[in-house]
Parts: C-alpha cells; sequence; structure tokens
C-alpha cells in the first residue's frame, strides 16, 4: 500500500509546477546561545549555516521571544528588557546562565539576518516568524510594554487578572501590536508568518474583559456569559479583536507597496470544523482565507489518528486545501519534534505507520506535494533537531523534485 | 531595587555583565546580593541563579528571592542573619511559582511579599508571620494585580502598586496590614514610607513623587 501511494505520488507531483516548491524554516535564534555567539554576525551566521543544512531556501526569523524583540524595537523599551533581575517581568526561576548579557551589547539580529540571507544563493526568500503572542510561554517573561499596561490584560470567567496577555480587545492593544508590525515591515521581509502554535499560554478563555462583556450583554441580555470559552456565540465575540491585527497586518503590508506573503499557521488539525486554532485561539483562518487577509495557510501540525497515521494525516490535510481551493497556499507540515499526540513530529508518525523514521520522512514530503502543498515548513530548527540522516531525506528529495537542489 | 538597613547601609542586586551569553555559557554569572557600606562594596551571595530583591528585618538579619533553593530549580525566601547563616524562610511547591519584594514589619513578627502561586495567576500582596511563612493571608484579590508592598514605620498599614478592575494603569494603594478595604493613594508605583510615617514616596514616568498622608490615616 505505501509503496503503491509513494509510486503514485510520484506521477502526481511529476506534473505539477514544482519550481516554487518551498522548504521554510523556522529559527529562533535564542535556541542556540550554548553552541555559537548569537550575539555578533558571526555566530548568527553559523545559525544560517546550519538551518541551510536541511534543505530549506526559505528563512524565517522569530521576531519576539520571552517577551524580547530580537530587534531594536521602538515599541519596546530595552531598558526595561533586563529582564533576569525583575522579579514581575522574569518569574520563572530559570538558570540565567549567560543569558545575563544577552542583548547587552544591542545588536539588530533581523538586520543581521536580513544581510546575511541577502548574501547566500540558497536563500530564496527571508522573512518573519512572529508568534500569536509575545510571550514564549506564559510563565517566563512579561514583555515591557505589557507591564506598564495592567489596565489591558487579560481575564478568566472569574475575573482573574492574566499578567502575560494584554487583549486585542482594547484599541491601544491593537495600535501597539500593529506599530511592531509597522515597523517588522520596515526590515524589508520577503514573507510573514504568524505562527499559533507558540500562543504562550493564550487562549479566549482568557478574553473575559469589559469590551467583550458589554458586547456580549448587548447581543444577549440577560444571559450571563458563558464559562465555556469554546461557545461559538463566545468565540464570535472574542475573536474580532484577533481578527482585527489580521486585517491591520494586511492594510499595512499593502500600505507598504510590497508583495509581502502574509501566512497563518493552523495547528493540531484535525479534520473537523471546530478546531482547536478557531475555536481556543480565536483565530478565525477560514474568515481570513474568504476574505483575502492571508496569502497563506501554514499547517503547523495534524492530530493524525495513530491506527491510521499516514492516511489519516494526508485526509486531514486535503481538507484544508479543498477549503482553501487555490485562494491561497498552503504548506505542509514536516515536524521534528513530537510535542504531543495532537502535534506529533515526523518520527512519531513514521512510528505509528509502521516504517522506518526516513521511509515514513519521505512518504510525507511526497505526500505534501502529491496533495499540492506550495511547500514545508519546519518547526524551528535548533542544534538537535532534524539530524543529518533525516536531512539527508528532505535535501535529496527536494533535489528530485526541483531538480537543482533547491 | 536598593534597600537600607538602620545603620545606613545598602542592599542591592547586581551581575557581571561582561560577558556574552555564549562566553558564559561555562561560566554561569547569577545576580546576587552586595553591601555598599563605609565606601566598600561586600558581596554576600554566591546564588546559582538569581538572589534578588533583599530587605533588611530590624535586627539585621536579611531577607531576600533566591531562584535556586538546594540546587533545584525551585524559589524560596532565604533569611540570612548576620552571621551569614542562611535558613529557608517560605517555600513555594514547585517552579513556576514566584516570589517578590520580601519584607518584614517594624516589629520583626510578619512577612510581607509579592507572591505568584501558579502560573495563570497574577502577582498578590501576602502576609505571613516570619515564623511561618506557609500560614498566608492573601491580602489582594486574584482580579488586582498587586506587588511591590511596604510597611508603614508603625506597621499598622501597607502600601503598595496595585491595578483594580477600571483603573487606567497601577496606582499606589493603602491597605490595613490586617487586610480588608484599600483606598487608592495615587497614580504610580513602588511606594515607600518616610520614616516620619506620613510621607510616601513613589514613582511615576520615570520620576519620583512624594504626597503626604491627611491626618486621621485617610
Amino acid at each position: 500500500m505505501l509503496k503503491h501511494l509513494i509510486a503514485s505520488g510520484i506521477v502526481v507531483y511529476a506534473c505539477l509546477d514544482v519550481s516554487a516548491f518551498e522548504k521554510i524554516a523556522f529559527v529562533d535564534g535564542s535556541d542556540y546561545p550554548h553552541v555559537f555567539d548569537i550575539e555578533n554576525a558571526a555566530g548568527t551566521e553559523r545559525i544560517i549555516d546550519r538551518v541551510l543544512e536541511t534543505g530549506a531556501d526559505v528563512v524565517l526569523w522569530r521576531t519576539h521571544s520571552g517577551a524580547m524583540p530580537r530587534y531594536a524595537s521602538g515599541q519596546e523599551d530595552l531598558d526595561r528588557m533586563v529582564w533576569p533581575v525583575d522579579k514581575r517581568r522574569a518569574s520563572r526561576s530559570t538558570l540565567v546562565n549567560g543569558w545575563v548579557t544577552l542583548w547587552g551589547n544591542r545588536p539588530d539580529q533581523l538586520k543581521v539576518v536580513r544581510d546575511l540571507c541577502a548574501k547566500r544563493p540558497q536563500v530564496r526568500k527571508w522573512g518573519l516568524h512572529m508568534l500569536l503572542e509575545e510571550a514564549h510561554w506564559q510563565f517566563m517573561y512579561l514583555g515591557a510594554w505589557n507591564l506598564e499596561h495592567p489596565q489591558f490584560w487579560c481575564r478568566k470567567h472569574d475575573g482573574t487578572a492574566q499578567m502575560y496577555h494584554s487583549s486585542f480587545a482594547y484599541p491601544e492593544v491593537l495600535k501597539h501590536r500593529l506599530a511592531i508590525v509597522e515597523e517588522l515591515i520596515g526590515y524589508g521581509p520577503e514573507m510573514i508568518y504568524v505562527d499559533t502554535c507558540r500562543n504562550g499560554g493564550y487562549f479566549l478563555a482568557n478574553e473575559y474583559v469589559k469590551p467583550y462583556l458589554d458586547r456580549w450583554t448587548a447581543l444577549y441580555p440577560g444571559e450571563p456569559v458563558p464559562s465555556d470559552s469554546r461557545d461559538p456565540r463566545w468565540v464570535a465575540i472574542a475573536s474580532e479583536g484577533r481578527y482585527n491585527y489580521f486585517k491591520g497586518m494586511r492594510r499595512l503590508i499593502d500600505a507598504s507597496g510590497r508583495k509581502i506573503p502574509l501566512l497563518v499557521g493552523i495547528d493540531s488539525v484535525c479534520g473537523t470544523e471546530a478546531d482547536r486554532t478557531t475555536t481556543a485561539l480565536g483565530v478565525d483562518w477560514r474568515r481570513y482565507v474568504n476574505e483575502g487577509i492571508v496569502d497563506g495557510v501554514v499547517v503547523a501540525s495534524i492530530a493524525v489518528d495513530p491506527s491510521d497515521a499516514l492516511g489519516s494525516m494526508e485526509r486531514y490535510f486535503r481538507k484544508v486545501m479543498a477549503f482553501v481551493d487555490g485562494r491561497c497556499k498552503v504548506y505542509f507540515p514536516i515536524m521534528s519534534y513530537n510535542f504531543s499526540k495532537q502535534r506529533p513530529g515526523y518520527a512519531q508518525i513514521s512510528k505509528w505507520a509502521g516504517v522506518s523514521v526516513a521511509e515514513g520522512l519521505r512518504f510525507q514530503l511526497e505526500m505534501a506535494v502529491r496533495c499540492g502543498a506550495a511547500g514545508i515548513v519546519m518547526e524551528c530548527v535548533d542544534p538537535d533537531n532534524y539530524p543529518e540522516r533525516d536531512q539527508k531525506v528532505i535535501r535529496d528529495f527536494v533535489a528530485t523534485v526541483n531538480g537543482d537542489g533547491k | 531595587m536598593p534597600r537600607w538597613r538602620k545603620d545606613g547601609a545598602i542592599v542591592f542586586t547586581a551581575a557581571n555583565e561582561t560577558k556574552s551569553a555564549f562566553a558564559a555559557r561555562n561560566d554561569p554569572t547569577g545576580w546576587n546580593l552586595y553591601l555598599f557600606q563605609g565606601g566598600q562594596i561586600e558581596k554576600l551571595t554566591s546564588g546559582r541563579i538569581r538572589e534578588t530583591c533583599a530587605s533588611f528585618a530590624p535586627d539585621g538579619t536579611l531577607y531576600f528571592v533566591a531562584d535556586a533553593t538546594d540546587g533545584k530549580d525551585i524559589p524560596s525566601i532565604v533569611r540570612m542573619g548576620v552571621d551569614g547563616r542562611r535558613e529557608t524562610a517560605v517555600t513555594l511547591p514547585k517552579a513556576p511559582c514566584m516570589f517578590g519584594d520580601p519584607s518584614v514589619s517594624p516589629d520583626g513578627q510578619r512577612l510581607l511579599r509579592a507572591e505568584a502561586e501558579q502560573y495563570n495567576r497574577p502577582w498578590r500582596i501576602v502576609v505571613s508571620p516570619v515564623t511561618n511563612g506557609a500560614e498566608r493571608t492573601y491580602l489582594t484579590p486574584l482580579t488586582m494585580p498587586a506587588y511591590a508592598p511596604a510597611w508603614s514605620p508603625d506597621g499598622r498599614s501597607i502600601a503598595f502598586t496595585g491595578c483594580r478592575e477600571g483603573d487606567d494603569g497601577w496606582y499606589v494603594y493603602l491597605m490595613s496590614a490586617k487586610g480588608g478595604s484599600m483606598k487608592r493613594f495615587a497614580k504610580g508605583k513602588n511606594p515607600a514610607f518616610a520614616p516620619d510615617g506620613r510621607t510616601v514616596f513613589y514613582d511615576r514616568d520615570g520620576a519620583i513623587f512624594k504626597a503626604q498622608l491627611k491626618e486621621g490615616g485617610d
């Protein structure tokens, strides 16, 4: 069966225009401080070398993490980014190691990355890997702007303040976050990806804030606000701010006069309408596709059925393709890490399918082409994932697809 | 934030910032406490991660937040006597629970601090007997993020930074040290009482302000 599918896949993708098949790698420079000196251009260049080993030809660089911008931001005060010592901002007890000095010399890493990528013929595009929320996990660090504006913090149904996230229900928050996007567009990215998998612990269950509560009262007078944040009526209300954010991003990109593809991530895709991205995170990606807000949908992970791992993977991915129906690009996940049952990596999927990692990986790559994906996305390439044996599978496949190794 | 000792010595937190992250990978340089006294600086602690937020008790005992306890990644409030001996005053069950701003009452009996008992809870103001940090009385609700508590000189009141629902930012609040109703005092953060007990200093927009309490404590 497997061999049959692989063979039929080769026939199909040979007929496609695969010259533009993109191999996107997400990169978080702060995965590397223990192996390279990421605070200078030489260290950053070594990260790019490592990333390109995977066969990637699109490099999307993390803009923020740990609530800290990786560039010279006018929106976040770097003087207040001395997070190791401010308990309010750096609440987690983390081994400081050398991180106390990270960005001490204030390099503008995005500028360094842009310039380095321009010199690399392998890199077709460079761009931005933006997190849905700027915190890279909620119990770690608090953004400087967030710290100064507690009146905009998210709240749970019982009113408990959520100090790591500010709500898009407030116009001031939307304005601040779009100002960040505007300054990032100034770096000239050739692609912008909003990652919903890394959401910093943000959920619609944290959106019980006054503007949305008032909206609920206006629409459903006398009815208590549902404690279940997955109530479709609540989802519709509480997703509005996020929608305005994406719409604002689109407006800023268009106003820049440059063609910068805007990609939205969808996570734990499971073949149903009520997927996690829409109902838990309030990212109504179907609406964004319908309204032409996004240029691409990144399927960041697929919650495959372990009893039919490869078959269900293809079915669920094809459902996304069917919805999009050619209106924008769709990207296929080649994820190294096995985060959870809903977010399995290619090795786990191969194991469930009863094939070797190499076989399973190749099958997934071929599935991407067979299904008509615009390319593959690779999980943040770090020093420990995508080992050499898997890189070879990816590189060999890429050479087969494009004929030139790109 | 630096803190005074009765005799005028100052304790503060600092770290060696001369290395890059890569250079420091095999030689961690944590944040530690230093004492400034008589023109000299003395290093007081050598913690593994961060030792910060120090405050002196009336008898000179130092209380501070340590981000590692017994070599584990668990925060605690440490009590360090004038002889340099350390003991744990308060622990939390596991990371990522957090402490900040420990402060001992003027009578030396109660330990005030900011605490977030779970990662998805905000900072709150907590008071305990100094001999039993686990006996917690939360002075502020979950709906109101609050930190930076400070005792009044008579130990009857505290001032802290907080944001109640409906506030348009951080405010200095005042309340009885026993809890109960609180009063919004001024827009700003990080309050501290002057020794007269009537003057409160706080910061706002990069400047330090002072304001007088009215007679009768209102």
